[in-house]
């Protein structure tokens, strides 16, 4: 309001008072636009004032030589008012029909999510509850020879949902809003480390690479979450590769951050452009729509992705040109590491 | 090693079924409570060598059983909790709980732990000394102080093997990261705990033939740090 006046004031010579008016409202106008309807208003009546005090003879008071002119403001401040009023209406009905139509979506989401999750849940249930009703039904004579086969289907089935619970529980927590970050200083080597401890069974006999310096700098993060995280990538890698290839982990630091690649030889993630890490991703890598062993591998990389996000961090994944894809876990670095007090180095520790 | 008791309390009827023929066959004694009350009673007139302590319990806190158990019984205590709750897991440990398994858990792995918490108590019931802990190529003489891998002398700083000594007082069990800064840096230093974080990483680079997958050192996120025992 003050610029304009200001702009307006040296052209007053120049400009019919009509068109100053014109000006005025159309400030309300962008007011009403950006402001919402409060300022609006608020302008309006600023507008008819300073129009007065400026632009209206006697200049520089508030006195109105013509009668005529009181009409003048009394139209200026209802069309100020009437366009504040509707801009604002316009704004708050364009808002709610977005929101109706983002419900429509999250709704939506949610049932494919649930239709997802059910059909995750079902996969390992019919195998475990198939083996234990054939195991139940066998003659005895044939129980020594298929016993093995089918107690060893129970025991992998009920892994694989335990992985899904796990999983379905730690994105629940994560989407609430719950989750708490219980921040330390930690070397990367201990997530990294717990995760192939806790997916041990599941790569026995494949090859991993861990590359993470030394000298690495420490990550200020949540144990538990970052350890979710790598164990989530990890397991993703280990399903979708095959058996023989192996899968490398490289840390490095630069430009106040720390990435970690994680690397496999498997078939890519695809160029179809779709989210990995939206929660429906999984249908994103190949062969993936139709393969079983997905179980729970979606909501993996969408838990990655949470927890990244949450340490102010990010992920992301590419097809790499030897083939086999790339996921780029990138962590913020904080420029003050912790010190510890240097200690006497001694060349052995001797008999006290 | 049979006829030692286990005590197990547990509410869950399921989980009950599959322990006491798992437990049996490995020759122990199985008694069982299904609740904090009964789970007292048990105790007092079995006097197991061993409890298997489930936290949630459906009239109590597993912590006060445990409490309550401590009073008197120095038998050791292997919690049973759910995934996500390291809090709680930290909490027993400190309240004097011996080991943790998260449910759902292996037998294999139940076994292992039983067997290192017997081996604990026994070695504490008699003062027995260990001069001696080899595992996966490392060497630790504890009356010569002198440690070595694969055969190669290693040099450690004083801190170094002040940790790795109580790591290797409790072997194959849990120790928080609260029980460690105390025994190795003192209650006045409980909060830096990135002391501890980068001691661990200059014991992984020195003991670990891969540092970076651990194989001695485990660390158990949120928790602490357990030596894999032989």
């Amino acid at each position: 309001m003050t610029a304009l006046t200001v702009l307006a004031l040296p052209l007053r010579p120049y400009f019919l008072p009509v068109n100053v008016i014109m000006l005025y409202l159309l400030l309300v106008t962008y007011v009403a636009r950006y402001l919402r309807r409060g300022p609006a208003v608020l302008a309006s009546a600023l507008a008819v004032a300073a129009f007065d005090f400026f632009f209206v003879e006697p200049l520089h008071t508030f006195a109105v030589s013509d009668a005529q002119y009181v009409i003048t403001f009394a139209v200026m401040l209802s069309v100020g008012i009437l366009i504040s009023g509707l801009t604002g209406q316009l704004e708050e009905e364009v808002e709610a029909r977005a929101a109706t139509q983002s419900e429509v979506a999250n709704e939506q989401l949610r049932n494919s999510l649930l239709s997802s999750i059910s059909h995750d849940l079902r996969t390992p249930l019919a195998g475990i509850s198939g083996a234990a009703s054939t195991l139940l039904s066998l003659p005895e004579a044939q129980l020594a020879e298929s016993a093995p086969t089918l107690l060893t289907t129970i025991r992998d089935e009920s892994d694989r949902l335990e992985l899904l619970v796990n999983n379905i529980l730690d994105m629940t927590r994560l989407e609430s809003g719950t989750v708490q970050l219980n921040l330390e200083w930690l070397p990367l080597e201990e997530p990294v480390g717990a995760a192939l401890n806790e997916l041990e069974a599941l790569a026995a006999g494949r090859r991993i690479d861990v590359r993470i310096p030394g000298d690495l700098p420490l990550v200020y993060g949540d144990a538990v979450l970052l350890e979710r995280l790598f164990a989530n990538l990890l397991a993703n890698a280990l399903k979708y590769t095959p058996a023989g290839s192996p899968i490398d982990v490289i840390a490095t630091a630069s430009d106040g951050r720390i990435e970690v690649r994680l690397a496999d030889h498997g078939p890519g993630i695809g160029a179809d452009g779709v989210d990995l890490f939206a929660k429906l991703g999984r249908a994103g890598r190949h062969g993936s729509t139709s393969d079983t062993r997905s179980a729970g591998a979606g909501l993996g990389l969408s838990i990655c992705k949470a927890i990244a996000e949450a340490h102010g961090g990010s992920i992301s994944a590419a097809n790499r040109s030897g083939g086999g894809a790339l996921f780029t876990l990138t962590l913020p670095l904080s420029a003050e590491q912790p010190q510890v007090p240097a200690e006497p180095v001694q060349p052995s520790v001797e008999a006290a | 090693m049979a006829g030692e008791i286990v005590l197990v309390v547990d509410d869950e009827p399921q989980i009950l079924r599959f322990l006491r023929p798992a437990l049996a066959n490995q020759g122990y004694q199985v008694v069982t409570a299904q609740n904090a009350h009964e789970a007292l009673i048990q105790a007092a007139n079995h006097r197991p060598d061993v409890v298997l302590l489930d936290l949630g319990l459906p009239d109590g806190d597993g912590l006060t059983v445990l409490a309550q158990l401590r009073e008197w019984s120095r038998a050791p205590v292997i919690v049973l909790s759910a995934k996500g709750e390291e809090a709680v897991k930290v909490q027993a440990l400190d309240a004097d709980a011996d080991d943790y398994l998260t449910k759902p858990f292996g037998v294999t792995e139940l076994l292992a732990r039983l067997r290192v918490a017997l081996r604990h108590a026994a070695r504490e019931d008699q003062r027995e000394q260990l001069s001696v802990f080899t595992q996966d190529g490392l060497y630790v003489d504890l009356i010569r102080r002198q440690v070595s891998k694969h055969g190669a002398e290693v040099h450690l700083t004083p801190l170094e093997y002040k940790l790795l000594l109580e790591l290797i007082k409790h072997a194959g069990k849990v120790l928080t990261h609260k029980h460690l800064m105390n025994a190795v840096w003192g209650p006045a230093y409980l909060n830096q705990s990135h002391y501890l974080r980068l001691y661990m990483r200059q014991l992984r680079h020195k003991l670990e033939d891969e540092p970076a997958k651990p194989r001695l050192l485990i660390n158990e996120p949120g928790v602490g740090y357990r030596l894999r025992a032989p």
